[in-house]
């Protein structure tokens, strides 16, 4: 399955910025848990050499006998998320985790994968100018499903991350504007039940918070405050690596998971952020470009859910990091801490190399 | 090949492209908003919330006396406080509150005190301070979060009531409230110094560093004697007991250094405990009660008249009728005398002699005498609160004040005042003046030179000569010591009755003061006792304070008696006069 034009045609740079912001994330895990006992930084140092790897094997098959096991993978992954709410133990507060005897995974992140698969299936023969309702609804089911089985956990922040791989579908495959007025009234028809049966006291807290940060600064306002504080008191150069008090002393909550990119703002200022951002940015830049060297309407579709999933947990941690969207618990792809999320996201971009060097075969 | 398809995804994704893009610039702009603009006031916080300073209490100095016997001093102690985890809720901090409170015996009033100041997130609660090494083990030992325990020192008072009132207290600060505590205050106290705790996010400090160091408080030794407080205090008690009185006070000074060997107030306390009543505690009676100084003030009246030549040694006063009407007030001696000289007058305390020789005196000639003694201000003796006491201006002298004077009436006077009067008379005729700091700092020093001169020698060798004729042959008589010449007053004065505004009649102040020996004064005292029952007269309830304390002392100081039998040194004039 593997030849020799396929090893030419990897896109090696995507693969060196792949590894080059999983190691700043590494450097940044150290600096900000090597005085806690666990080892953040090897265990993350262990998931990318795995990842790699996993990553390499995926390369060897060709992107097409996953889709076409895309049902497969999917009904896999939802019975996993459906088994977890029964039989899976509250880690954290949540049921989000499945114990092994070295490692534990969260198939929450996984299912991303198979959402891709599953919806890349659906929208591989599409040519219509407009969603049609069946495929449309058939879509919002697809994730939605999942969507339901992660809220449950709970663990509305993973949940919110398959919105944006549905969001890129509707906007590849365009809509027609009276299913987007009526897609609107939907969501402010959920967004207000939600508000109101579904969501916790303390989602709803993180919300206001977003609001009025300073009403409770000690309670839900910590967070943010914090955040802010430390990005803030870092100013344009940073106060050093492993300098960062707000970090070293334990202010900043989730310092080496969520909010890696705050220990960045502290120790490394506006200076260490921008280019860390520009880093990200040609990351994510040289992902969307592989999108115009696909052979296929499914190789397209992967590209850009791959793209829109993971530009936009990074846009939202990101927001979140610096006050402007409410404390979801969305970890910066590659660059925070678990195992996990970083599989995931090598997985998918070994899917968009895949689908890159294989542009020139059986066209 | 583009279809239309493909061109409309193109379009899209260009929109999408220009909608991250616009995404990215709001972070940036965010970002500089954060880290450029607000970056000072975030840096601050960043200070203000892992950064904390801290007073560090220097040492109180110890107060010893002359020999080195400690007064006063401080010794380590725990107190607890509370510094709430901020992650937790307020019942939690509540519970650990109630857990500590039979441990530290907290009153409901404590424990609301506390639990409003938790309410208030305040970072640093006292809980209970200056505890028992006892339960300071069980609070060890509970091991609560939050709950810590913070080195302070606290006042030890060994000799418990002695000189309590002249040691005086401190607060629970160790800031002096009263007397030696608060008037060297600034020198027992020494300077705080600051610390800069690092703490982290759980409110554990991580590092400190110490910004200033504190200056330890000095060491400050006294003029009294330890042994001869002890003889001044038991002296004292056993007379006001005996006499049920009031109050009593004993002074006892070395005239030539004006140190103070002993200051005895009665009722006392024990200054570990001290009772919360500050009129008991911070009163000094020896400087503060101001009373009428009675025939002890005929001292003055003689120097007055020697020192003017206005009265000779010879003068003659007819005191036969045994009282005197003046301006429609009748002035009585206890005694019927014949025609007395004018040391007789003194020796006998003659109140009709007295008006007498004031009459020959004139207003200002007293007036003048009464001022240079310094009554009417303080003598500036080194302890807090001290009283001037008063007398007239001499516009408000009326017919009857040169007379009243002359006994002892229109004029409150405090005891250290009749004690410096005395002293004059042993210094020949110089204040020396008081103090009671035996290294006093240069600051506290009172200006150095010239001693003020109030007599002249020679008056002041006659008018000893006339005192110590007073204790051997008039109403002293009770003040004798044995092997000693004694020269000394007595002093019976009715006390101002509050209510009516006159003099009573069955409330009396009881007087003694004097110094020995006579020829080389080594100690002078003063015994005040206020209201005695039964027995009044100042020859008869202090003049024994006088003679017990006195023997004591001076055996005690090892002061050789008199080998020949008091031969006063102008003994061969008077001699002659009688």
């Amino acid at each position: 399955m593997l030849d020799r034009l396929h090893l030419v045609n990897i896109d090696w740079f995507l693969i060196g910025l792949l590894l080059l912001n999983s190691i700043i994330g590494v450097v940044v895990i150290y600096s900000s848990s090597h005085y806690l006992p666990g080892n953040y930084f090897i265990k993350q140092m262990s998931w990318i050499s795995v990842s790699i790897i996993i990553l390499f094997v995926l390369l060897m098959i060709d992107y097409n006998f996953f889709i076409s096991y895309a049902l497969f993978f999917y009904s896999i992954c939802i019975v996993f998320l459906g088994g977890i709410l029964f039989f899976g133990k509250l880690i954290a507060g949540t049921k989000s985790w499945i114990k092994m005897p070295f490692f534990q995974i969260q198939p929450s992140e996984i299912m991303k994968i198979a959402i891709i698969l599953m919806l890349a299936r659906i929208f591989a023969e599409f040519k219509q100018s407009h969603l049609p309702w069946k495929t449309g609804i058939l879509s919002g089911v697809v994730v939605f499903v999942p969507f339901l089985l992660v809220a449950l956990q709970p663990d509305l922040g993973t949940a919110l991350t398959y919105l944006p791989i549905l969001m890129g579908v509707i906007i590849l495959a365009g809509i027609n504007k009276k299913i987007l007025i009526l897609l609107l009234i939907c969501v402010l028809i959920f967004g207000f039940t939600g508000w109101k049966f579904i969501m916790k006291d303390y989602q709803k807290q993180r919300i206001l918070t977003l609001l009025y940060p300073q009403e409770d600064p000690l309670g839900s306002g910590y967070h943010i405050l914090q955040s802010k504080i430390a990005i803030g008191s870092g100013g344009l150069f940073g106060k050093g690596y492993k300098k960062g008090t707000q970090s070293q002393l334990k202010f900043l909550p989730a310092r080496h998971t969520d909010f890696v990119f705050s220990v960045i703002g502290e120790e490394f200022g506006f200076v260490g952020v921008f280019f860390a951002i520009l880093i990200y940015f040609l990351f994510l830049f040289r992902l969307f470009k592989s999108l115009f060297d696909s052979r296929d309407r499914v190789g397209v579709y992967i590209v850009f859910m791959v793209f829109m999933m993971i530009i936009g947990q990074f846009l939202i941690n990101i927001m979140m990091t610096i006050g402007l969207f409410p404390v979801a618990g969305i970890p910066l792809p590659l660059l925070s801490y678990g195992g996990s999320s970083l599989l995931t996201n090598f997985m998918a971009v070994s899917l968009v190399l895949n689908i890159k060097m294989r542009r020139f075969v059986n066209v | 090949m583009k279809d239309l398809y493909q061109k409309k995804i193109g379009q899209r994704t260009t929109l999408l492209v220009l909608f991250f893009t616009l995404w990215f610039g709001v972070i940036i702009f965010r970002l500089v908003q954060l880290q450029i603009i607000q970056h000072p006031r975030l840096k601050a916080r960043v200070i203000d919330q892992n950064q904390d300073k801290v007073d560090i209490f220097p040492r109180r100095g110890t107060i010893f006396d002359r020999h080195g016997n400690i007064f006063a001093r401080s010794i380590p102690c725990q107190s607890v406080f509370f510094s709430p985890f901020k992650d937790e809720a307020n019942e939690l901090h509540f519970q650990k509150i109630n857990r500590l409170k039979r441990i530290l015996g907290l009153s409901a009033e404590d424990i609301k005190k506390i639990k409003t100041r938790i309410k208030k997130k305040k970072n640093f609660i006292y809980v209970k301070r200056k505890i028992s090494p006892e339960a300071v083990e069980k609070v060890k030992n509970l091991d609560l979060g939050g709950i810590f325990l913070l080195e302070e020192s606290k006042r030890f008072y060994p000799q418990k009531n002695l000189a309590a009132h002249v040691i005086g207290r401190v607060n629970i600060d160790n800031k002096g409230q009263s007397g030696i505590e608060i008037t060297y205050d600034s020198i027992l106290g020494g300077k705080k110094g600051k610390r800069l705790n690092l703490i982290d996010a759980k409110k554990r400090q991580y590092r400190y560093e110490i910004l200033k160091n504190p200056q330890p408080g000095k060491d400050l030794y006294l003029t009294i004697d330890e042994t001869i407080q002890y003889y001044a205090s038991r002296e004292l008690k056993k007379a006001v007991l005996k006499a049920r009185a009031k109050w009593g006070t004993v002074i006892v000074s070395h005239p030539e250094s004006g140190g103070i060997l002993a200051m005895a107030n009665y009722p006392d306390f024990n200054l570990n405990h001290p009772p919360s009543q500050l009129s008991l505690t911070d009163r000094i009676k020896a400087i503060h009660p101001r009373f009428d100084p009675g025939s002890t003030f005929k001292i003055i009246l003689a120097s007055a008249a020697l020192e003017s030549k206005k009265v000779s040694l010879n003068d003659k006063f007819d005191c036969s009728k045994g009282y005197r009407r003046i301006s429609g007030k009748t002035i009585r001696d206890h005694h019927r005398y014949d025609i007395l000289t004018f040391p007789e007058v003194i020796i006998h305390s003659s109140n009709v002699g007295a008006t007498l020789i004031s009459d020959k005196l004139g207003e200002k000639t007293f007036y003048n005498m009464i001022k240079a003694y310094g009554f009417g201000s303080k003598t500036g003796i080194d302890l807090w609160a001290e009283e001037k006491g008063t007398f007239h201006s001499l516009e408000k002298w009326e017919a009857i004040s040169p007379a009243s004077l002359s006994i002892g009436y229109e004029i409150s006077v405090t005891a250290i005042q009749m004690l410096q009067a005395v002293n004059v008379l042993a210094n020949r005729g110089v204040i020396i003046p008081f103090r009671i700091a035996k290294n006093i700092p240069k600051k506290f020093e009172s200006n150095p030179g010239e001693y003020k001169r109030v007599l002249s020698t020679q008056t002041a060798l006659i008018l000893t000569d006339i005192l110590t004729k007073a204790v051997t042959e008039g109403t002293g008589k009770e003040a004798s010591i044995n092997g000693f010449t004694v020269a000394g007053k007595t002093g019976t004065a009715q006390k101002l009755d509050k209510k009516t505004g006159r003099y009573s009649s069955n409330s009396h102040i009881s007087l003694f003061t004097g110094f020995v020996p006579a020829a080389k004064p080594v100690i002078s005292i003063i015994v005040v006792i206020d209201d005695p029952q039964g027995k009044y007269y100042g020859g008869e309830i202090a003049a024994p304070v006088f003679r017990d304390v006195g023997a004591y002392t001076l055996q005690y100081l090892q002061v050789p008696q008199e080998t020949t039998a008091s031969q006063p040194l102008i003994t061969a004039r008077l001699g002659r006069q009688d």
